[in-house]
């Protein structure tokens, strides 16, 4: 009865005719060339219109990049020529400036913002969040800020002295605080960050009520749930926001062109005069500067908030 | 209709789970299935049933080995090719279709007539039972997670299908939808006839759906064959541990001439035994009902931890531990409070491992029924 | 959930409650502020726009200001070579001919990269696609922009074949409308958010289609995209809102006036009015006299409001018409 060898022989195949056999005829299982066409056309946008210029600006950088004739190699003269150059030395002290006071004033506030919002009740976020996507334009808002900085009627103006009752001051062309005004927009402006908050959403309510019983605060419930939980997305966000506000160009070009006597003046705006002087090579070699200290303090960021390795 | 054929098929992933391994795909498997049979497939998360049902289906393509449908070698053919119908644990239904349009896709990307279509959509509403066509009508999103995976189904045998795929269908139900759903299969598998390969992890689930159940561990199966093969003629200690709730029991022992030592104890051994196993340190499995109560003779002592009654199968099952195993034995349910049990395993039916490894040494085989 | 569920009656909870409240809408007003007084002082006269203290409601609405802004281009040539219209137009090919050539590309690569590429190249391909997401826009300006004087060199003149004097094809896409589209034909930001939408959708939607028999293709169109409207509607709107408000590329590529898009004509006006500094007093002078007819009829601040309502009308109108798709597109539904 007792039977020591378990397993019983596998049956044989049956040989029946191959009625299975479906519509289609024998084809390969990988659909290689169907991936192929689907990603083939972004690949050819990416590398022509992504990589290859930025191998490019190295190359040229390193030549006098002419207008007409021909190509010649310098080796690092355009480089030494940027860094004898006070102007240069000064866009990037402004563009430090720029960037680091944005970033400090402007960079928690939409943080925050989208955590009280979704404390409000879904219908309200709703209403809330609409009104505040109602898009205004970066022209637009331009227009709009500098008619609100004119020194003789804007409303800031308005209210600095007839409102508050403080002497008229000159805002934009006031060289010591130009670049704080240029900001002060995106203060007043504050609004949730949309990823914020569709990363705050994927916290389990079950989080907060735990915290509840134990008997935590408003703000320790920020600081030990939702700051955490949105720590990679924060942490994308700065990395951003970083080499963003390092090549701000559209707003201070619109507001000042960089006066008042380059107070304002940032570097890929020192750049674009360059680029308009016909300075090709110098152009190029000056945002490959810029690159290069982006990528450092990327790069030393990354060390610092070592958590996320694929942000 | 077809049977299927798995020929040494392996598959390796190049992807790594959270700790840094390799995820398991199949390695060296080779299955056959009969025309119309249904089998499943049981094995922890991770063991490569998933795998399995993909690389029949077609939406996998295996590093080496064939994949036969009846003697067509299908293994390089798309699952758009094979024919083959599946269903899925979330359901997979289309979102941004109603529950008819769910089923007509095939149709359509065939491009097959609308009478076919509409004729064949209300032969399977019929088979589905009533209200079924009610489902059709509605929005995918609006059904309840039983309705979806009813229409899942449907979906799966509008086409006829040369094979059934059956990817855990039940595991996201609730427990009583979990019960009705399953016959609702049964019945279906039983009524169109169609080879069928279900995947599950759970063994009751294998041994109510198949004819024949595969037991995989880490890309590899272990032993395929019919529940009493499985259950009383296990392969190796894997197996034998799978299948049955409670688990068996395994304990270390000592042959010793004609005595068996375990937990402190010393149990004579028949002599037909006692010539079959060899000397020396090995692993006893005793299931909960290869335990005999009171008996004659040597016993050993299990202090009861707790006695768990199942009353709607009117079965105890006392549980404790012996030298540091987890045991459980089968007790009457009206079994009299009290603190510890005399117990000896019932030789014809206890299991024999070896001490290292998994090896089975000696099992009891199918019970003789006559 | 900060504010406890249970006890919201107790003053301290009511207050931080309220509290939050009013920060929230005084957001949201702040917001909302600039577009009511740009309209406010769009139809003000002259005079009034330029006053002090400034005025909440015209004390005489006029719509003086909208009339004269149609007629730069036939007073000021100097400063607007074509009708304003013109320009409007320009702006609306090149949006949408980067929408119609970047969303299709874009998105095809995120879904491949999502379902379809799997093994050892997906890192990598990921990686090539999102990589330049880190890298300053500015470094490929001047690059890009002698590439498109002679594609896929980048020289300002094509070099000629070694040992002729016949210099090689080349494609010159510089200003044209091309010049602004091919470009921007793949998008790295809309692709991550094409792709983490694309990742939420189950593999087995996918594989149960294939099973159904749908090419790869046909599964996209069929079963994929009716799914992924909200993502489409996002990121057609960002699209939209990026190109139509692009300013500098434009600049760099497009010399012609006659197809300059809106924001540049615009910003050929503001110029004209300058009051804030300027590298070049002279030219601003020069155009203001060239506008002097315009300004004596009445034209001002509320002629730069016109345009820069103009500006921000399209952007506002698809967001109306989407508006549905976008709040569906991010998900905002409250905590769960």
């Amino acid at each position: 009865m007792a039977v020591t060898a378990p397993v019983a022989p596998p049956p044989v195949p049956t040989a029946e005719p191959a009625a299975a056999a479906p519509t289609a005829a024998a084809q390969p299982a990988v659909r290689r060339w169907q991936v192929w066409a689907f990603v083939l056309p972004a690949i050819l946008f990416q590398f022509f219109w992504g990589w290859y210029p930025m191998l490019v600006a190295i190359f040229l950088s390193l030549t006098n990049a002419p207008i007409r004739g021909q190509v010649t190699f310098v080796g690092f003269n355009n480089y030494a020529r940027l860094l004898a150059d006070p102007l240069v030395a000064m866009s990037f002290r402004v563009t430090f400036v720029y960037a680091g006071l944005g970033i400090l004033l402007t960079f928690g506030i939409p943080i925050l913002i989208a955590i009280l919002l979704m404390e409000m009740p879904p219908r309200l976020i709703r209403v809330m969040m609409l009104l505040w996507f109602v898009p205004l334009s970066g022209i637009a808002s331009t227009i709009f800020w500098q008619y609100m900085y004119n020194e003789q009627f804007g409303i800031l103006q308005f209210i600095a002295t007839e409102v508050l009752g403080l002497p008229p001051r000159a805002f934009l062309s006031n060289e010591r605080w130009v670049i704080f005004w240029l900001i002060f927009p995106g203060i007043l402006m504050f609004g949730p960050g949309l990823y914020y908050m569709t990363s705050l959403q994927s916290i389990p309510r079950s989080y907060f009520e735990a915290a509840e019983i134990e008997g935590a605060s408003f703000w320790r419930k920020i600081w030990t749930i939702s700051l955490p939980r949105m720590r990679p997305i924060i942490s994308m966000s700065l990395i951003f926001a970083i080499i963003g506000s390092m090549q701000e160009f559209a707003f201070p070009d619109l507001m000042t062109r960089g006066g008042p006597n380059g107070a304002s003046r940032t570097v890929v705006m020192y750049m674009f005069d360059i680029l308009n002087d016909g300075r090709y090579g110098d152009a190029t070699a000056l945002s490959v500067m810029l690159f290069a200290v982006i990528m450092v303090l990327v790069l030393v960021y990354r060390r610092l908030v070592t958590d996320d390795p694929d942000a | 209709m077809a049977g299927v054929t798995l020929d040494h098929v392996s598959k390796r992933y190049h992807t790594l789970t959270a700790d840094g391994r390799p995820v398991t795909g199949l390695d060296d498997v080779s299955l056959h299935i009969a025309d119309g049979e249904a089998v499943s497939v049981v094995g922890p998360s991770g063991c490569g049933k998933s795998t399995l049902l993909k690389v029949i289906a077609g939406l996998e393509m295996p590093d080496a080995g064939r994949v036969l449908f009846n003697d067509v070698d299908v293994t390089r053919w798309p699952a758009q090719a094979r024919g083959v119908g599946m269903v899925f644990q979330d359901y997979a239904l289309y979102p941004a279709r109603e529950g008819e349009d769910n089923l007509s896709y095939y149709f359509e990307v065939r491009k097959r007539t609308e009478e076919e279509k509409v004729r064949r959509v209300r032969e399977v509403a019929t088979l589905m039972g009533i209200g079924f066509d009610l489902l059709l009508e509605r929005q995918v999103d609006t059904l309840s997670g039983g309705e979806k995976q009813r229409v899942g189904i449907a979906r799966c045998i509008v086409r006829d299908p040369n094979v059934f795929l059956m990817d855990e269908p039940i595991s996201n139900l609730d427990a009583k939808l979990r019960e009705r759903t399953r016959i609702e299969i049964k019945r279906l598998i039983k009524a169109f006839g169609i080879t069928t390969v279900y995947v599950t992890h759970d063994q009751q689930e294998a041994v109510f759906m198949g004819d024949r159940i595969a037991v995989m561990r880490a890309g590899r199966i272990e032993q395929f064959g019919a529940f009493d093969d499985l259950y009383f003629s296990p392969a190796n200690l894997f197996v034998a541990t799978l299948i049955g709730t409670p688990p068996m029991s395994v304990l270390p022992a000592v042959r010793r001439a004609e005595t068996l030592e375990l937990a402190g104890a010393s149990l004579p051994l028949p002599p037909d035994l006692a010539a079959e196993l060899p000397a020396g340190p090995l692993r006893l499995g005793v299931r909960p009902e290869g335990w005999l109560l009171d008996p004659p003779g040597a016993a050993l002592t299990l202090p009861i931890r707790h006695v768990e009654r199942i009353y709607t199968e009117r079965a105890a099952y006392a549980a404790g531990d012996l030298a540091g195993s987890p045991v459980h034995v089968l007790v009457p349910l009206d079994l009299p409070a009290q603190a510890a049990l005399r117990i000896a395993p019932d030789w014809e039916r206890s299991f024999f491992f070896a001490a290292e490894g998994e090896a089975a040494l000696r099992v009891p085989g199918p019970p003789d029924l006559f | 959930m900060l504010f406890p569920t249970v006890g919201r009656k107790q003053w301290q909870v009511r207050l931080g409650w309220y509290g939050v409240q009013v920060l929230l809408w005084t957001g949201v007003i702040l917001h909302l502020i600039p577009f009511y007084l740009m309209l406010v002082t769009s139809i003000k006269p002259a005079s009034e726009a330029m006053a002090m203290p400034p005025t909440l409601w015209p004390k005489e609405p006029t719509f003086v200001a909208w009339r004269l802004v149609w007629q730069i281009s036939d007073v000021a040539q100097s400063v607007l070579s074509q009708p304003l219209y013109r320009y409007f137009l320009n702006s609306l090919i090149m949006t949408f001919g980067v929408i119609a050539l970047s969303i299709p590309v874009t998105s095809l690569a995120a879904y491949a990269s999502s379902k379809l590429i799997k093994g050892p190249l997906a890192r990598p391909l990921f990686i090539f696609f999102i990589g330049t997401l880190m890298m300053p826009g500015i470094v490929t300006l001047i690059p890009s922009f002698l590439l498109t004087r002679n594609f896929p060199f980048p020289l300002p003149v094509a070099p000629t074949i070694p040992g002729t004097d016949i210099a090689f094809p080349t494609l010159r896409i510089w200003n044209t409308y091309w010049a602004v589209i091919i470009p921007a034909g793949f998008s790295a930001g809309n692709f991550l958010l094409f792709k983490g939408f694309f990742d939420s959708i189950p593999d087995s939607i996918i594989n149960a289609a294939r099973v159904d028999g749908g090419s790869e293709f046909n599964i996209f169109r069929r079963i994929v995209l009716p799914m992924s409207k909200p993502v489409y509607a996002v990121t057609i709107y960002f699209t939209f809102g990026g190109v139509w408000d692009s300013y500098l590329w434009p600049l760099v590529v497009i010399q012609d006036s006659a197809i300059a898009p809106l924001t540049v004509a615009i910003r050929r006006i503001t110029d004209a009015f300058s009051y804030a500094g300027t590298t070049s007093p002279m030219t601003a002078m020069g155009a203001a006299s060239a506008l002097q007819p315009l300004i004596e009829q009445g034209l001002s601040w509320n002629g730069l409001m016109v345009l820069g309502l103009l500006q921000a009308l399209p952007v506002f109108i698809f967001f109306i018409i989407a508006r549905e798709y976008l709040m569906q597109g991010v998900r905002i539904q409250g905590l769960k």
